[in-house]
């Protein structure tokens, strides 16, 4: 980098390091960003991206190393020196109060006063302005609960925006958003920049990266090992560095660059496995009919809400259904709960793993044979040594990333916890897998084991289902039903689907 | 070796109650007397069971503010069947099946009403006392039935007094059904996780049934204790012993989110408390002091335990004493 662009950079970091009990999460991060430009930070999970954000917005503060803003040094010791300075944050979760009005969440901890009452009328148009600001007109009384995700994320940038804001941090600001909103956001954020704001935007979705941001540094293992302009440059390269090893071939690979996925399954056999005939759920769901076959691998797209993950919970038990019929193996039955799913060996991978998948103070051992302890006891007295052998086996099948099977499965990574819930279906061997979401917040390298792991399941002779938001996922499907209001409205096979998912995009609604 | 490691409650519990034993030999000549650490035990036998119930609910993420009435309910209940003249064996299943039954109905209210726990078991409480002081209807009920006298308070068995041996041989028990069996294992991913724990197909429903029954059936057996040691049933007995119970759990390191602890722990929890009580009488200590000290103790020992005042402390103190070395790795 030459120096007239060192002399001009807005924000730049020299030899940042940062050590937690027993990691050393950041090495000497060195990094440059000029004004008004978008830059993306890439790099798996633990590679420092959460530090490195952590520290910029003065959450956290780091062992060594400068910050410059503007050529000028600054220390934080707080978020609130952070926002001083003008760095605000977006995170992956949405930081609002959901009962509070739109107004108040973006005057949060600084409501505008008259005197010693708040400032309503002027709360209201100032709320307003910075709605405008980024292209929304919304109802600034009401409470947050009462709008879109789409809408809520926009309140959450107008909250950072009213304020003076040079640095704007994104931390995955896109995980929850439908793909229209992802658009209108980028547009926003475009306008940011050429406003003179500086972003530094993080993601996981190279395509994402690729059609917003400048220019992306790579971390891996807590350096910055790469940087690339993304004129220069193409998304299988930032995957490469990432990973810090060739992909190429891998079904990550044709996932992230586009191109025709491999199948996952080995293909349907003549036998229906399940068939749902004209199933509804309140309004999520409605007139859902279709058949599923032995050793079939089933995708279920649609953008995020389309009722694909509330028909998942539905068919593993974890929703009733308030209408339609559901045969299994040539059986009626009514699923009322999850555990009359488990009983025809049906598995359910939850899409929201934290709250709903493990149990996060209890082992990983214990974790993987939750659903099948009667196999481990007799007269409900557990057999320590069974049970241990089992839950080993399958984290070596696996290949889980785990000290021993005792280790609680909270300070595990989302890959390896995933990993081990899809254990808990293998130990009881499970015919059908439901998979919501299944490599939701799950790095590069485990989202590749996980879809290699599904091969392995679907050619043993296993049938899955995956309900998705990717499209990337859904083209490895051997067969995909498109859904949209909780309908589904197209049905593609595996042949049918061009190499950029094109005709599923154009269904999605 | 494994399994003895897996039984022992944290090691620290042990170690606070050493200290508290060597304070009080220090500064009171009674207090290391057979007579002394009787006294303690045979006080302890109560709360230490209604203790284990309270340790179950706890557990799964709820609590029983209930324990104390139902207590009160079965001395009354055992009272007035004996007074009948009613066999001893007859009445103590009679009184189990209506403090079980109580227990039951607060799991019904949490299952089926979905009404918080402590909401449902506070208004279990009013219930219960109230029917106690409606059938009790005199002020208290005498009881000389000597086989129950004996079987619940004067009796010796093996060595040991009955209500020692009753409640080591429920946290025995308790301490078996969470460490090596199924239903341990439900109710730690229950509490741990309720959601997570019904879509693994675990019998969330009926588990927290059993529990809540579980918790009226032991508050019932300590009822009995009781009774036999105070010679009467009567309405008033074991108020705020449910505070009691729930101070020690949370001594014991369980946590009110659930998901965490063990019984043993909350056992030991008791005896801390207990003996702390024990060394203020000792001293000559009134008993309003002693109900600020109690509370302090409470807040001191959550904090150092499930609040993670040990770590905090030590990671304050690598802070200040031990930079040198995290900034050099």
């Amino acid at each position: 980098m030459d120096e007239a662009v060192l002399a001009q950079a807005e924000l730049r970091l020299e030899g940042i390091t940062k050590s937690y009990p027993g990691v050393q999460a950041l090495k000497g991060v060195d990094l440059s960003v000029g004004r008004g430009s978008i830059h993306a930070l890439a790099g798996q999970n633990g590679a420092g991206k959460s530090t490195l954000v952590k520290i910029l917005s003065g959450a956290e503060t780091p062992d060594g190393g400068s910050i410059f803003l503007g050529g000028e040094q600054i220390r934080f010791r707080s978020p609130q020196d952070a926002q001083q300075a003008g760095i605000h944050t977006i995170y992956q979760e949405l930081s609002l109060v959901p009962s509070l009005s739109v107004a108040e969440n973006i005057f949060l901890g600084a409501l505008p006063m008259k005197g010693p009452v708040v400032d309503w009328a002027a709360m209201k148009s100032q709320a307003e302005a910075a709605l405008a600001r980024i292209g929304f007109d919304l109802d600034v009384r009401r409470p947050v609960s009462s709008f879109s995700v789409a809408e809520q994320q926009a309140v959450e940038l107008a909250k950072a925006l009213h304020k003076d804001v040079r640095i704007l941090l994104l931390d995955e600001p896109t995980s929850t958003l439908p793909l229209p909103d992802v658009a209108r956001l980028f547009e926003v954020l475009r306008g940011l920049a050429d406003e003179g704001v500086t972003l530094l935007y993080i993601s996981h979705r190279m395509d994402e990266l690729y059609s917003l941001c400048d220019s992306v540094s790579v971390l891996r293992d807590g350096r910055k090992v790469v940087e690339y302009t993304t004129a220069d440059s193409k998304p299988s390269d930032v995957v490469t560095a990432m990973v810090g090893q060739d992909l190429s071939g891998s079904l990550a690979e044709a996932a992230l660059s586009g191109e025709r996925s491999p199948r996952l399954g080995a293909g349907p056999s003549d036998q229906i496995l399940m068939s749902v005939t004209d199933l509804h759920q309140d309004t999520r769901i409605s007139d859902v009919t279709f058949d599923l076959h032995q050793g079939e691998v089933l995708g279920i797209s649609g953008l995020i809400g389309s009722g694909q993950s509330e028909l998942a919970s539905l068919l593993a038990g974890a929703r009733e259904k308030t209408r339609g019929s559901i045969i299994f193996e040539g059986k009626r039955v009514e699923f009322r709960t999850p555990r009359d799913a488990i009983r025809r060996s049906i598995g359910l991978l939850p899409q929201d793993r934290k709250a709903e998948g493990f149990i996060p103070d209890m082992s990983v051992g214990g974790n993987i044979t939750l659903a099948s302890l009667p196999m481990f006891s007799r007269f409900s007295v557990m057999n320590s040594r069974q049970e241990a052998k089992a839950a080993q086996g399958l984290a070596d099948q696996l290949g889980m990333k785990i000290s021993s099977i005792g280790q609680p499965m909270k300070t595990l990574s989302g890959g390896t916890q995933q990993k081990a819930i899809l254990a808990r279906w293998l130990v009881r061997s499970a015919k059908l897998l439901i998979c919501d979401e299944p490599t939701r917040g799950v790095d590069v390298g485990a989202k590749e084991d996980m879809y290699e792991l599904l091969r392995d399941f679907a050619r043993s002779g296993g049938t899955v289902i995956i309900a998705s938001s990717e499209i990337s996922e859904a083209m490895m499907c051997d067969r995909v039903l498109v859904m949209a209001r909780g309908k589904v409205v197209a049905e593609f096979d595996h042949d049918e689907i061009d190499p950029h998912g094109q005709v599923l995009l154009e269904r999605f609604a | 070796m494994e399994t003895v490691r897996r039984l022992l409650p944290k090691s620290y519990l042990i170690l606070v109650l050493l200290a508290i034993i060597i304070i009080g030999t220090a500064v009171s000549p009674d207090f290391l007397s057979v007579r002394n650490a009787n006294n303690v035990i045979a006080f302890s036998a109560i709360v230490a069971i209604l203790a284990v119930g309270q340790f179950f609910v706890i557990l799964t993420g709820g609590i029983d503010l209930s324990v104390g009435s139902i207590l009160a309910m079965s001395t009354v209940v055992s009272a007035l069947t004996l007074q009948t003249g009613m066999s001893a064996g007859l009445s103590v299943a009679i009184t189990l099946g209506v403090c079980a039954l109580a227990g039951f109905l607060n799991g019904l209210m949490v299952v089926w009403l979905r009404i918080p726990p402590f909401i449902a078991t506070l208004a279990m409480l009013s219930i219960v006392k109230g029917f106690s002081y409606i059938i009790q209807s005199t002020s208290l009920i005498q009881i000389s039935d000597t086989s129950f006298i004996s079987a619940f308070s004067s009796g010796v068995t093996l060595g040991l007094r009955n209500p020692v041996l009753i409640f080591i041989l429920v946290t025995l028990v308790a301490a078996f059904v969470t460490k090596f069996t199924t239903m341990g294992r439900r109710l730690y991913a229950i509490g741990g996780n309720p959601e997570a724990a019904r879509l693994s197909g675990l019998p969330v429903h009926r588990d927290l049934l059993i529990t809540y029954t579980v918790s009226g059936l032991l508050a019932g057996l300590a009822g009995l204790i009781a009774a036999a040691q105070l010679l009467q049933g009567s309405s008033l007995i074991g108020t705020g012993y449910e505070l009691d119970a729930i101070a020690a759990v949370v001594v014991g390191g369980a946590s009110l989110m659930g998901g965490k602890g063990d019984p043993i722990s909350a056992v030991i929890g008791v005896f801390i408390l207990a003996t702390i009580i024990n060394i203020m009488n000792l001293v000559g200590i009134s008993s309003e002091p002693q109900l600020v000290i109690k509370g302090a103790v409470v807040v001191i020992a959550v904090f150092l335990s499930s609040a993670g005042g040990v770590q905090r402390i030590s990671a304050a103190l690598s802070k200040a004493f031990g930079r040198h070395q995290t900034t050099s790795a």
